[in-house]
Order: C-alpha cells, then sequence, then structure tokens
C-alpha cells in the first residue's frame, strides 16, 4: 500500500497579501495541490493522508467545490483530511455539512475517528482540529490514547465489509494535528501503528525515523521557513504492516531564499540591480526573496531597489550597509571640533552600541559632512 | 616647531627646488604661478603625507602634484627642528601617499627611526593636531569671497562655525536642518492610518468571529437532513400501511356485501333473526302437525250439522234453541278454528319463506333443516370474525390518519428548519468570505505597520542625531565660543592698535565689534578690518586647537592683499610680538617686507 502524507497546504493564505505576487500565489497553492494528486497517481499511491491545512480559513462552499472537483478526478486515490489549526473545525462551520466525493474521507470530529479502507487493509484513526480542544497529541486524554492503541474494528462496518475484511486491519495508521514534535513522539513510541501522520505547521521533520513524520507546509509560510517544502511518500507492507519504505518528496512551487549581497564602495545602484537580477533569475523567478545587503557602502549612494521589487518576489530587503565612513578615522581627524565630540557622545553612551546610535551615529556625521563648508 | 630646510625632488611644478627657513617670520616672495601654493602644499604633504581626499571640492593633493618634469620624483624631504632635536622628514610618494622615512639628525647625527617610531614622533612635534584641523586653521588661505559683503557674510559663517562646532568648515545649524528634511521626507513615508486600521481590521475579524461562534449559527443540516429523512420515511410507512387497511377493509367489505352485511351488527342481528325465525317456525310447524284444531272444526262442524239436523227435528221443542245453538256455536267455533288454522298456515309460509331465503343466501341451500341453519350458524361466525377484523381496521386506519396528519407536519417543520438552516448557512458563508477578506487586509496592514516601524527607528535614529548635535552645538558654543571670543578680542585689539577692544562673534546671525565710539556690526566695517577680525579669529582657533605655545609654523598665503599700509603694519607687529612659533608668509608683492622693514622688525626674505 502506496501513500503520501501532505499538510498546511493553506488554500486561500493571506501571508502574502498586498505583494504583487500574491494573486499568483494563491493560485499556485491550488495548482501545487494538483500537481501533488497527480504525482500519486503516477506512482501508484493508493492514499492520500492531508494532515490539517488543507485551507488557510473556514472555507465556503465554492473553495470546497474547487478542491473537491479536483478529488474527483483523482477516484483512484482515497483521500483522507483532517482539520488543522487554520481551518479548524467550528460549529458553524460550513464544511460540518459540505458532501464531498465517495473516495474523499474528511473527519468531522475532535476526537478519535476511524476511516477503514478494506481494500487496502487500512484503518486510519485521525482527528481534526477543533475550536473546543487543542489537537496537540500532549492534550489528548489518557482514554483517547488507549483507543488509538487498543483499537478495534469500527462499529460502522458495513455487512459488504465484514465480509471482505475478517480480523484486524494490517496497516494502521494516526493522523492528527499537533505543535510540539516531543509530544507526538512522547504518545505514539510505544504503540503499534504503522505510520503516525503528523501535522505540524513548519518545515518537514522525521520526527521517530520510521515511524513518525511531519512534512510541514506544501507551500513555505514566511521567511523562516527557508528549507525545502513538500510530502512524505511511503509504502507499508499488506502482509505485515510493516513501514517498508518512506522518503521526502519537494514538491513546493516556490521557496523563499536569503540573498546576502556583499555591497563595496564601489558598487552602484545598477549594477547591484543587474547582479541581483542575475542571481534571481538564476535561482528561479518564482522564489521569494529576501535580500540582505551588507557591506560598505559610498556615503552618497543610494540604494534604490524598489524597481527590482515590482519585477521580482522580494519580499524584504534589510539594508545592513554602513556608509563608508571611518568613523574611527574621522574621530581621530577631529579630535576638537563637532564631528569628534559626535562620535565621542555617541559612543560614550556606553556598552555595545544599539542600533538606534548606529543609525544615529550615521545620521549625525553624514549630515555634518554633507552640509560641510 | 621650525621648519630649517626644504627640498623637493619633485612636486607639482617644483623640480630641485631648495628653500632654507629661519625661526620667527619668514616672508616668501614670487609673482602669481612661482608655485607658492605648491610649496605650501609641499610643506603639508611632508607633515602630513599626500592626501588622498577631495578637500574643498579640490582633487586629491596626491593626484594633483604629480610632478610635471619627471614623474618618478615625486617627494622630497624636510629638515625641522623641535624641542632641542632636530629631524629629516623624507617621503617618497611613488612608493605609497604615506611613505614616511625620519632620521634624528640633531648634531649632525643620522638615526633613522623604525616606521612606528617615526609616527609616534612626528604625531607628537605636531601636537596631535590633525591634518583636517591643520588645513582649517593652521594653513589656510585668506577669505576667498570678493565683495565686501559676502566676505561679511563668509566671516559670520566662518565665526559661527567655530564657535558652535570648533571647525570653521562644519556647521551645526546646516546640518540640523538638513536633517530636519531628512525627518520630514521619511515622516512622508510613513502611513499613519496602518496601525489604527489594522486594529480596526482585527476587532472587527474578531467581533465577526465571535457572532459565528453563537449557537444560532451552527451548521445542523447534516442532523437536519438525517432528522428529516427519517420523518420522511415514517410518512411512507404509515401512508403505506394506511393502503393496505384500505385494502383489507376493501376485501372484507365486499366479503360481507354478498351476503347483504354491512358490519359485525348486521352479522348479529340476522343471525339473531334467524335464530329467531327458525324457533318460531319449529313452533308453528309443531303446531301444524298436530292438526288437533282441524279435526275440532271438522267435528264441530260435523257436530253442528248434527245439532242441526236434530234441531229440525226437535223443532217445536225447547231442546230446538239448544241444539241450534249448539249448532251455531259448533259451526262458529267450527269456522273460527278454520280460520285460525288457515292463518297458520301462512304465517308458517311467510316464515319459511323469510327463513328460506336468509338461509340460502348465506349457506346456498334450499332446505330449511336444522343442519341449514347449523351451516348458516357457521358461515356466520366466519363472517363475524370478518366484519370484526374490518371494523378493527378501520379504526386502525383512522388512528394511523391522525398520526400521518402529525407526521406531515413534523415534516413540513423539518422542512422548514432545514430551509432557514440553509438561509443561515449562505449568510455563514458570506461572513467567512468577509471574514477572509479582512485577514487579507490585516495581513496587507501588518506589513504596512512594519514598514512604518523601520521608517520610525530612523526618525528615531534621526531625533537621536539632531538632539545630540543640538546640545553639543550649544555645549561648545559656551565653552569654545567663550574661549575663542577671549582670544579673538584680544587679537583684534592687538591687529588694529586699539582701535576695536573686543569682538562677539559667538552669535549666529552677526559679529559685532566693540569700539569706544559704541558697538558696529561687521557688516559695517571696511573690507580690511573685516580681513584682520578674520585673521583674528584664526589666531584664535590656532591658540584654542593647537595650545597656547604656537608649536605649529603658521602659513599665511596672500592674507594681506586687501589691507591699507597702515594696517598691514598693525598687523605684522601684532603677528611678529603675538605668534610664538614660526611664521611663513606667502606674497606676490613686497608690501609685507617694507612694512615689517618700518616697523623695524626682523624677517627672513626669500624669493621664487
Amino acid at each position: 500500500m502506496k501513500f503520501i502524507h501532505l499538510s498546511d497546504i493553506r488554500i486561500g493564505s493571506p501571508t502574502e497579501s498586498g505583494r504583487h505576487w500574491s494573486d499568483a500565489r494563491l493560485d499556485e497553492r491550488f495548482r501545487t495541490l494538483s500537481r501533488v494528486l497527480d504525482y500519486a497517481r503516477d506512482n501508484d499511491a493508493d492514499l492520500v493522508l492531508i494532515a490539517g491545512g488543507l485551507f488557510s480559513h473556514q472555507p465556503v462552499t465554492a473553495e470546497m467545490d474547487r478542491v473537491n472537483a479536483l478529488f474527483k478526478e483523482h477516484s483512484d486515490q482515497q483521500i483522507v483530511i483532517i482539520a488543522g489549526e487554520s481551518d479548524r473545525l467550528r460549529a458553524s462551520s460550513p464544511v460540518r455539512s459540505y458532501v464531498w466525493a465517495p473516495n474523499v474521507h474528511y473527519i468531522l470530529s475532535g476526537t478519535v475517528e476511524r476511516v477503514v479502507l478494506p481494500e487496502l487493509k487500512t484503518e486510519i484513526c485521525a482527528a481534526s482540529a477543533t475550536d473546543e480542544q487543542n489537537a496537540d497529541p500532549a492534550s489528548f486524554g489518557l482514554a483517547d490514547i488507549k483507543a488509538f492503541i487498543t483499537s478495534r474494528p469500527s462499529e460502522d462496518f458495513t455487512l459488504e465489509d465484514i465480509r471482505r475484511y475478517t480480523g484486524r486491519p494490517v496497516i494502521r495508521i494516526a493522523m492528527l494535528r499537533g505543535r510540539d514534535s516531543e509530544a507526538f513522539s512522547r504518545a505514539f513510541e510505544k504503540t503499534d501503528f504503522t505510520y503516525v501522520a503528523a501535522g505540524i505547521s513548519g518545515s518537514a521533520k522525521e520526527i521517530l525515523p520510521g515511524r513518525i513524520y511531519s512534512p510541514g507546509g506544501l507551500e513555505p509560510e514566511a521567511m523562516s521557513d527557508s528549507g525545502s517544502h513538500g510530502i512524505y511518500m511511503g509504502e507499508a507492507d499488506e502482509e505485515t504492516g510493516a513501514l517498508r519504505e518512506i522518503h521526502f518528496v519537494p514538491m513546493a512551487s516556490a521557496s523563499y531564499i536569503p540573498l546576502l549581497i556583499g555591497v563595496t564602495r564601489n558598487s552602484t545602484a545598477e549594477e547591484l540591480g543587474r547582479m541581483i537580477a542575475g542571481e534571481i533569475r538564476r535561482r528561479g523567478e518564482k522564489n521569494i526573496y529576501r535580500l540582505k545587503l551588507t557591506g560598505s557602502r559610498d556615503p552618497e549612494q543610494d540604494f534604490d531597489l524598489e524597481e527590482l521589487k515590482k519585477t521580482y518576489r522580494i519580499a524584504e530587503i534589510i539594508d545592513e550597509t554602513e556608509p563608508e565612513y571611518d568613523f574611527e578615522t574621522l574621530f581621530k581627524e577631529h579630535p576638537q571640533d563637532m564631528i569628534g565630540y559626535y562620535i565621542g557622545t555617541i559612543v560614550n553612551s556606553g556598552k555595545e552600541m544599539s542600533p538606534t546610535e548606529k543609525k544615529a551615529m550615521y545620521y549625525g556625521i553624514d549630515a555634518l559632512l554633507r552640509t560641510k563648508a | 616647531m621650525n621648519i630649517r630646510k626644504i627640498h623637493v625632488n619633485g612636486f607639482g611644478k617644483l623640480h630641485n627646488y631648495d628653500l632654507s627657513l629661519a625661526p620667527g617670520i619668514n616672508l616668501i616672495i614670487g609673482p602669481n604661478e612661482a608655485g607658492k601654493t605648491t610649496l605650501h602644499l609641499f610643506i603639508r604633504s611632508m607633515l602630513y603625507g599626500a592626501d588622498r581626499k577631495f578637500r574643498n571640492r579640490q582633487r586629491p593633493v596626491y593626484e594633483r602634484m604629480r610632478p610635471w618634469k619627471d614623474p618618478k620624483r615625486f617627494g622630497g624631504f624636510m629638515e625641522i627642528e623641535a624641542d632641542g632635536k632636530q629631524w629629516r622628514i623624507t617621503r617618497d610618494f611613488n612608493k605609497a601617499p604615506d611613505d614616511l622615512l625620519m632620521e634624528e639628525i640633531t648634531d649632525g647625527g643620522e638615526k633613522r627611526l623604525t616606521d612606528e617610531e617615526a609616527k609616534a614622533q612626528l604625531q607628537k612635534i605636531l601636537n596631535d593636531l590633525s591634518e583636517t584641523a591643520y588645513v582649517n586653521t593652521v594653513s589656510a588661505g585668506q577669505l576667498s569671497s570678493a565683495t565686501e559683503k559676502d566676505m561679511a557674510a563668509e566671516l559670520r559663517r566662518y565665526a559661527a562655525n567655530v564657535s558652535t562646532t570648533g571647525n570653521p568648515e562644519l556647521n551645526a545649524d546646516r546640518a540640523i536642518e538638513y536633517l530636519g528634511k531628512e525627518r520630514e521626507r521619511l515622516e512622508a513615508m510613513l502611513d499613519p492610518d496602518a496601525a489604527k486600521d489594522y486594529a480596526g481590521v482585527i476587532s472587527a475579524a474578531g467581533k465577526l468571529e465571535e457572532k459565528l461562534a453563537g449557537p444560532e449559527y451552527e451548521n445542523r443540516i447534516t442532523e437536519l437532513l438525517k432528522k428529516n429523512a427519517a420523518v420522511g420515511l415514517e410518512a411512507e410507512k404509515t401512508d403505506s400501511k394506511i393502503r393496505e387497511l384500505a385494502e383489507e377493509i376493501g376485501t372484507e367489505r365486499a366479503e360481507l356485501a354478498q351476503y347483504g352485511l354491512e358490519g359485525s351488527a348486521a352479522v348479529i342481528e340476522l343471525q339473531e333473526k334467524v335464530t329467531r325465525d327458525y324457533g318460531n317456525y319449529r313452533t308453528l310447524e309443531t303446531k301444524i302437525s298436530g292438526k288437533g284444531s282441524t279435526v275440532a272444526a271438522i267435528a264441530l262442524f260435523i257436530l253442528a250439522a248434527v245439532l242441526l239436523v236434530l234441531s229440525f227435528r226437535y223443532r217445536s221443542e225447547y231442546l230446538f234453541v239448544f241444539l241450534m245453538a249448539g249448532a251455531v256455536a259448533g259451526a262458529v267455533i267450527g269456522a273460527l278454528l278454520t280460520f285460525q288454522n288457515s292463518a297458520t298456515m301462512k304465517a308458517l309460509a311467510a316464515l319459511a319463506e323469510s327463513l328460506g331465503e336468509n338461509l340460502k343466501r348465506v349457506t346456498g341451500r334450499d332446505t330449511l333443516d336444522q343442519e341449514t341453519v347449523d351451516l348458516f350458524h357457521e358461515k356466520m361466525t366466519g363472517l363475524k370474525t370478518t366484519a370484526d377484523a374490518m371494523e378493527k381496521a378501520v379504526s386502525e386506519q383512522t388512528d394511523l390518519q391522525t398520526e400521518l396528519t402529525r407526521i406531515l407536519a413534523d415534516q413540513n417543520a423539518g422542512k422548514d428548519a432545514l430551509s432557514k438552516q440553509e438561509q443561515t448557512r449562505a449568510q455563514v458563508e458570506s461572513s467567512l468570505q468577509e471574514l477572509n477578506a479582512m485577514q487579507q487586509e490585516a495581513a496587507a496592514l501588518r506589513k504596512k505597520v512594519e514598514q512604518n516601524q523601520s521608517v520610525r527607528d530612523k526618525i528615531d535614529a534621526i531625533d537621536m542625531a539632531v538632539e545630540t548635535l543640538e546640545s553639543l552645538r550649544d555645549g561648545i558654543r559656551s565653552a569654545v565660543g567663550t574661549y575663542i571670543n577671549k582670544e579673538a578680542s584680544h587679537m583684534v585689539a592687538g591687529l588694529t592698535g586699539g582701535a576695536y577692544t573686543s569682538v562677539d562673534a559667538g552669535r549666529q546671525y552677526d559679529i559685532s565689534l566693540n569700539s569706544h565710539d559704541g558697538m558696529i556690526s561687521v557688516k559695517d566695517v571696511s573690507a580690511g578690518t573685516a580681513d584682520q577680525v578674520y585673521l583674528a579669529m584664526r589666531l584664535a582657533t590656532i591658540r584654542f586647537i593647537v595650545g597656547e605655545d604656537d608649536a605649529i609654523p603658521l602659513v599665511l598665503d596672500d592674507s594681506f592683499a586687501l589691507y591699507d599700509d597702515t594696517r598691514l603694519r598693525k598687523s605684522m607687529r601684532f603677528i611678529a610680538e603675538n605668534y610664538r612659533g614660526q611664521v611663513v608668509i606667502f606674497s606676490c608683492q613686497n608690501r609685507e617686507a617694507e612694512a615689517l622693514e618700518d616697523e623695524g622688525l626682523d624677517c627672513h626674505v626669500m624669493k621664487m
């Protein structure tokens, strides 16, 4: 039985709203999900586990229709979905009355529910995140964990199920949301689950090798998610129930890439622009960049990179360049005038200079030198 | 420190040029373009190395002074005397702009210093005076303005700069003003409402979420659908039961109708009637079959006839009456009996007919006997069961109809609830869309808030810079300004031979001179006087920066062009008497030499 495990697709995520690429990015999330399902089909995966965060918010019918249409196209895959923190179940959630395609199993409960897939000899014990309780395994009651461990065939078996399926399911998968990988380790270490599909937002994590995995966000959410984003693809043995294989497959359409740009006194804004554009083209224009400019720049030179921001996906430009004022030399050269006193005053305020003091140092000296006779 | 000897290998237009200087006043006279400025820069370069900085928008000395004739010989040496020792400073600018070789040559010796020693020694000799300070004070040129008005303005600026920044080139107020403009530019970049808008959107979103958490927005569609389906199923079941019953009732009613019966009451009635009739019938039949009355009637008739006959025989006799009466009575009774018998027969026939009919209808038999009657009762018991069942079914049907009416009402209520839920769903969905839009907006606003923060950080830094500059300016004004005012007053009094007693140069907008006739603004004095004030300010500044022992040679480059002869003489005397160190005067005319000679002052004159 082959399966894929993903989470935090976050369709409709507003994290990048207000950018020129935000609409394109919204669409990309949906298209990445589509690619993942194609990948599942092309690689004969039977089961798709979506461990929360399919949507970035409470989805409305139109949004679910769009996703459901996609799921319908992949009727050969059984798709099990739980809600995450971002789309957690609420009393008023439209998803509670949504009618999904027959191959979709959306867990509408905050306590453990079972999905039994006799053809796959698989049982999935899953819980959605709800308003009432935090879905962290640590917060699950002992009874819940026990229910996980001593699971018996579901009561809502049909006669046909029982005819086709006798005895315990061979492959048993647990799926739930959480924030703390330690809690997952503690809760599931001594259980006999084949696989624990954890849903923890952030980046991919192997929580307990051969047992507990969290793929993190399918697409990166923030600059801090600069690692690889994608899905886990695994295979479980239908005879023994053992996890035979598991590996990570990068799938994200875009990555957050921090770019460190060294600046020298001779750098001009144009040169810098060309260099950054070159770097971005080399690494992919779809990626989202954070530029950090370091080094010393000509005090007369202002790097206005707004044009680049209009062309590429640049989330942030951190200008850490320091105008190439050599404060030490200036201090020596001006021991008895305003410049020397100024430097002395700012530095003498003691300790390590604060960011404001550093900036004030630059502004004061720059103003004095710019207005020099 | 005194400069004793200068040798130029190559520096600008100077090539293999030698010059000796004496302590005290040295006057170097040469026409324009003779190389006075070059020599001036050479002295500076020997002391500080060839400058690589742009100063006053002029190309760096290091570039400007490459030898014209033989660029390979860029540099030279200078011999100086300080603290009773003699030194030779040699520099080869082709090696490096700051190349330095220093030897101690006191009493004809030649002791080379290491690089570190050389640097330290030279700095000590220069009283730690930086090159910038040197350029701004000791070796400054004359005021550059041509007109008197401009000159007064420039002097004012000089005075203001010196007394507020300690450096004639630096202007605290202009720097503060520049920062003010920078602050305005940054403030224009702020989005002042971002934080408020952000808080507004967040609070509105929170309220909307809270509203949606209310029980009236609970999604009960699945539950209602299930319930409605169950109610529908119940209605269907009830309805089909009613129909089944109707069928049963129909069949049963038809069966009863075959016998002309409607219900169990009719069955009972018929049964009772037949029982009753059969009883009567049997009684009558028994009566008739006894035939006593007929025999009696016949007997009576015979008796009457006999009596009649007899009566005729005994007509006259008394007996006749009896016989006649007997005959009549016999006839009458006989007739009565005959009549009665015929009525009974009739009644029996009628009873037999109706009874026979009822029995035949039920049993199909024509016979009117006990067997048939038994069969009738047997059948009727069956029909009674049917009638009872029918009546039970009818009553059940009535109950079910009532039940169905209730279920249908339930079903309608369920449908209403569902349609209400669907309306609520539509509301929830539109609220969720609104909420999503709010969250998007909040994310965009949060970015603006962050951007604001970064701009605010810069503004904070500017405020700190301005505050620091202001407090330094005020501090310098009160310390340096006071010193310079005092020194400059002393100098002005000396330079003007007492025409002006003091100067107030500490204020920003004006410099005023005190004469015996009162205060006068520098704007209203002659260019020569203004130049004297400038010289006084310079000397005061040098005193302030270098120290009061005037350890660095004072270089005066064409400083007295605007002075009239009297003023020049007074100034020469003043400098000779007041400046304790070496003085080097560059001039393109002989006026200074003449003035010095007129005043009887020693000086060392050289021509270029």
